[in-house]
């Protein structure tokens, strides 16, 4: 069933030239959706009109088309009823914290919505272990590295009981720890079968959890697929200039040498079996998207 | 002199009451390398690049410049020889026109003023930011602002060159571009120092790799001896990468680090 | 360095309710200006030094007060000079003279109560802040009957301040490493060396302002008449103790002074 779904959008802001063109499709339950595609080609816009902050707190030139959150018109639809369904965490966790330690800040929307006491520290609790923050209830986000102020930034957005997340590059800035700590929450959430849209750059890291790939291209949707499908389109990719995991490169320029490799491999583990002569190995779980770092 | 950057016994903390942030550090860099400083977020990588500057001040130990002793100067003195990059370019960019911004620094150091009309049109050149030096730097993108960033810093005609994360959230091909100007740089003799958290960047580049932890230098070497080192890479949850792996996987005679590597071994690798 | 932060520690000062600590700040404060006699006053500052004690954060407190000490001095040299000018009448016990300065004891004695007062009005809210959470100041005001947003609003900015000072710092860092001299050779140069701080501390504080208010929208904050108070705030047995002792100390003040005590004779 359709959770998301977009219905030949066409948005366009006031002064500068950022616009998104007719973009339609929909997302099912419990998808994780990659949103990515060069700076200006609209991805931050896109989650900003999937949120709703376009044009309930954003105005816009031009407002065309129809964004269907569980088939609810979010134009049409008051922001407080849509973060029940949804949540956004933007780019800048600092700006998005306001509680003196991690549980006043989950605590912070809830309160905003009247939720009584109780049952705002049972989600508090059950949010904590989703992001794996318990050891940190009492502390000040402040003091937390950027992966953990991240997670919190997340866990304050979930404690809203949304069944959809949408992140804006949740692991731009962070370390490699820090990666680690959003990508195992993500993978938890999928396991609980929620909707998560991020727009990332840094692909190679965020490639285990993903389930398919929405590209962007000067406000317009040119390619929407499976991972191994995506990457397969070596011409498009580059010209989105986004940069695919290191092994995919390998295989271009493998490619170029004349060495071909039929399936295109996404993680290192598929790629020895592509390139290994012993075919028996090929068996399905190397295909399957769980951890793609080989455990040394 | 051949040691341009030289540091010994370098502790630092904030203050008094705090603890140690950098815990004896001793470092050599030569004069034309490519450096590559990588580590945790709170190992202390950018504690210590602050210290090449005179940003900050040792504790205990010395920092010494080209022969000067950073405790002995001031920050806008060792601007001559040290040029820093900031990871984000909004924090420095305040003049009205792109003229403006980047002859700041030259005319801080005293340049005249046909010094710096020169200087300005070579380091926008040198950056690819052929633009009328009446644009205001406002309507510049991301991309242009971080190298407007970086001509900002080479009109000061510096020695060394420290940039902080200078591909960190940045599309592919703005990285591209960044990474084809730093390398004109290091060719041209500039000693560079990056701070990063792009493993394939240090690989590709760098000369040697500083692998920082806990404010301390874990490893010193070459990016082949510190992204083969698959157990301490694993200890402090440094990824290295990706193309490194393979090496598990498959009987190579080395570790490749790089795709160009890569490419090499797995020929010899299938033709056997 | 954070200057006006809370600091974490496990104090009878940090327990005590918000709602004492502001009347405390209150009394120390009305009664400093009340009083200008150096003695009183130096009970003052020294009841604020005491309570820094007790909340266990003196070497910060020591520290924070350190930039405000130039504050202090000039206060005093400025009241020094000029006291006599002000008030002529009350100018005996010449202790120096030399052109137009005229130093007597009682300058003295007024210069050293301005400086203390000084340093107790400025102290006073350092304590405060190290020891109440923005949170928990926040809930005291609404408790007060502040309405929700003006608290919200004092809270957040608290909560910020620093985060606006690290940024600062951020952006001085990398102007001095373009060669910005802080101490100016110039005074023409002064207002430059401010734009190329201020403008980009500005241009960052727009787009921070901007993601704030839309994080808040995203919270739900305001969606509705009513909110919950996850925190609780209760006034315990040694809360009001404290609370009444303050108050009658104020009264005992205030009706000393009226009653023509606590000057400087």
């Amino acid at each position: 069933m359709a959770v998301i779904s977009a219905k030949d959008l066409t948005v366009e802001y006031y002064n500068s030239g950022f616009s998104l063109k007719h973009i339609s499709f929909s997302i099912d339950e419990g998808e994780i959706v990659l949103l990515t595609g060069p700076s200006g080609s609209g991805k931050t816009m896109l989650l900003y009109c999937l949120s709703g902050v376009i044009p309930h707190c954003l105005n816009m030139r031009t407002y065309t088309g129809a964004v269907y959150i569980n088939g609810v018109e979010i134009s049409k639809t008051a922001l407080s009823e849509i973060t029940k369904m949804l949540g956004i965490v933007l780019q800048n966790p600092t700006a998005q914290i306001f509680g003196r330690t991690v549980e006043e800040d989950m605590a912070f929307g809830l309160e905003n919505l009247c939720v009584g006491r109780d049952e705002i520290k049972r989600r508090i609790d059950e949010t904590l272990k989703l992001v794996d923050l318990e050891k940190y209830r009492e502390s000040d986000p402040f003091s937390l590295s950027g992966g953990e102020r991240q997670r919190v930034a997340i866990g304050s957005t979930l404690v809203m009981k949304p069944d959809i997340l949408l992140l804006d590059e949740p692991t731009s800035n962070l370390d490699s720890r820090g990666t680690k700590g959003v990508i195992q929450t993500i993978e938890r959430l999928k396991e609980e079968k929620k909707t998560v849209v991020l727009v990332e750059r840094n692909i190679e890291h965020i490639m285990p959890v993903v389930d398919r790939i929405i590209a962007l291209y000067d406000g317009e949707k040119v390619t929407d697929s499976k991972p191994r499908d995506f990457f397969a389109k070596q011409i498009l990719v580059e010209k989105l200039g986004v940069n695919p995991p290191q092994v995919v490169r390998l295989i271009y320029r493998l490619r170029a040498e004349g060495i071909d490799i039929k399936e295109l491999p996404i993680s290192i583990q598929e790629l020895y079996c592509a390139i290994d002569d012993k075919r028996e190995w090929m068996d399905a779980k190397y295909y399957q998207h769980k951890k793609s770092m080989v455990q040394i | 002199m051949q040691n341009i950057i030289n540091i010994k016994n370098l502790w630092f903390k904030y203050e008094e009451s705090s603890p140690w942030v950098l815990k004896d550090i001793d470092l050599t860099i030569r004069r034309g390398e490519w450096v590559s400083i990588i580590g945790q977020n709170g190992s202390g990588k950018t504690t210590l690049v602050k210290h090449i500057n005179g940003l900050l001040k040792p504790v205990k130990g010395d920092v010494l410049i080209n022969g000067t002793n950073t405790k002995k100067a001031e920050t806008w003195e060792l601007a001559r020889s040290v040029g820093f990059v900031f990871q984000y370019p909004d924090s420095q960019i305040f003049a009205n026109t792109i003229f403006n911004e980047v002859s700041f620094g030259p005319r801080n150091l005293g340049f005249s003023e046909e010094e710096i009309e020169q200087v300005v049109t070579s380091s926008l050149n040198q950056v690819g930011l052929h633009k009328n030096l009446d644009t205001k730097p406002g309507s510049l993108s991301t991309g242009e602002k971080r190298r407007l960033a970086i001509a900002d810093v080479l009109a000061m005609k510096p020695d060394i060159i420290v940039l902080d994360e200078p591909t960190t959230g940045q599309d592919e091909s703005t990285c591209e571009n960044l990474m084809n100007i730093v390398k004109e740089l290091a060719r041209s003799g500039k000693t560079i120092i990056t701070v990063t958290h792009d493993m394939e960047l240090t690989a590709k580049w760098s000369d040697k790799v500083i692998l920082m932890d806990l404010g301390k230098i874990i490893k010193n070497a070459t990016p082949r001896d510190v992204f083969t080192d698959f157990e301490l890479l694993k200890r402090i949850e440094i990824d290295p990468p990706q193309v490194a792996l393979l090496s598990s996987i498959l009987n190579l005679p080395r570790t490749p680090i790089t795709i160009d590597d890569t490419v090499e071994l797995l020929k010899m690798w299938i033709s056997r | 360095m954070k200057l006006v932060g809370y600091i974490k520690k496990d104090s009878m000062i940090h327990s005590l309710d918000p709602r004492v600590k502001i009347g405390i700040s209150i009394a120390v404060s009305a009664l400093a200006l009340i009083f200008n006699h150096p003695l009183i006053i130096a009970i003052l500052f020294l009841s604020v030094v005491i309570m820094s004690l007790l909340a266990h954060i003196q070497k910060e407190f020591k520290s924070r007060m350190l930039p405000m000490m130039p504050i202090a001095v000039s206060a005093f040299l400025l009241w020094i000079l000029f006291y006599r000018y002000v008030n002529p009448e009350g100018t005996h016990q010449i202790i120096f003279n030399y052109a137009f300065i005229i130093i007597d004891r009682t300058s003295i004695l007024y210069a050293i109560a301005m400086s203390l007062r000084v340093l107790t009005l400025l102290s006073m809210p350092l304590l405060f802040f190290a020891t109440t959470t923005f949170s928990s100041l926040s809930l005291a005001l609404v408790k007060l009957k502040v309405p929700y947003l003006a608290a919200f609003i004092v809270a957040l900015s608290l909560r910020f301040m620093d985060y606006g000072l690290e940024e600062m710092n951020v952006i001085r860092d990398a102007q001095v490493s373009r060669g910005l001299r802080l101490k100016t050779r110039t005074m023409i140069e002064r207002p430059q060396n401010i734009i190329m701080l201020f403008k980009p501390l500005m241009e960052k504080f727009m787009m921070f302002q901007q993601y704030l208010t839309l994080s808040m929208d995203l919270r739900a904050f305001g969606s509705m008449s009513t909110r919950t108070f996850y925190l609780e705030l209760k006034m315990r047995k040694q809360d009001c103790l404290v609370l009444t002792l303050v108050f009658l100390t104020l009264l005992l003040g205030i009706y000393l002074r009226v009653g023509g005590l606590g000057t400087i004779a």
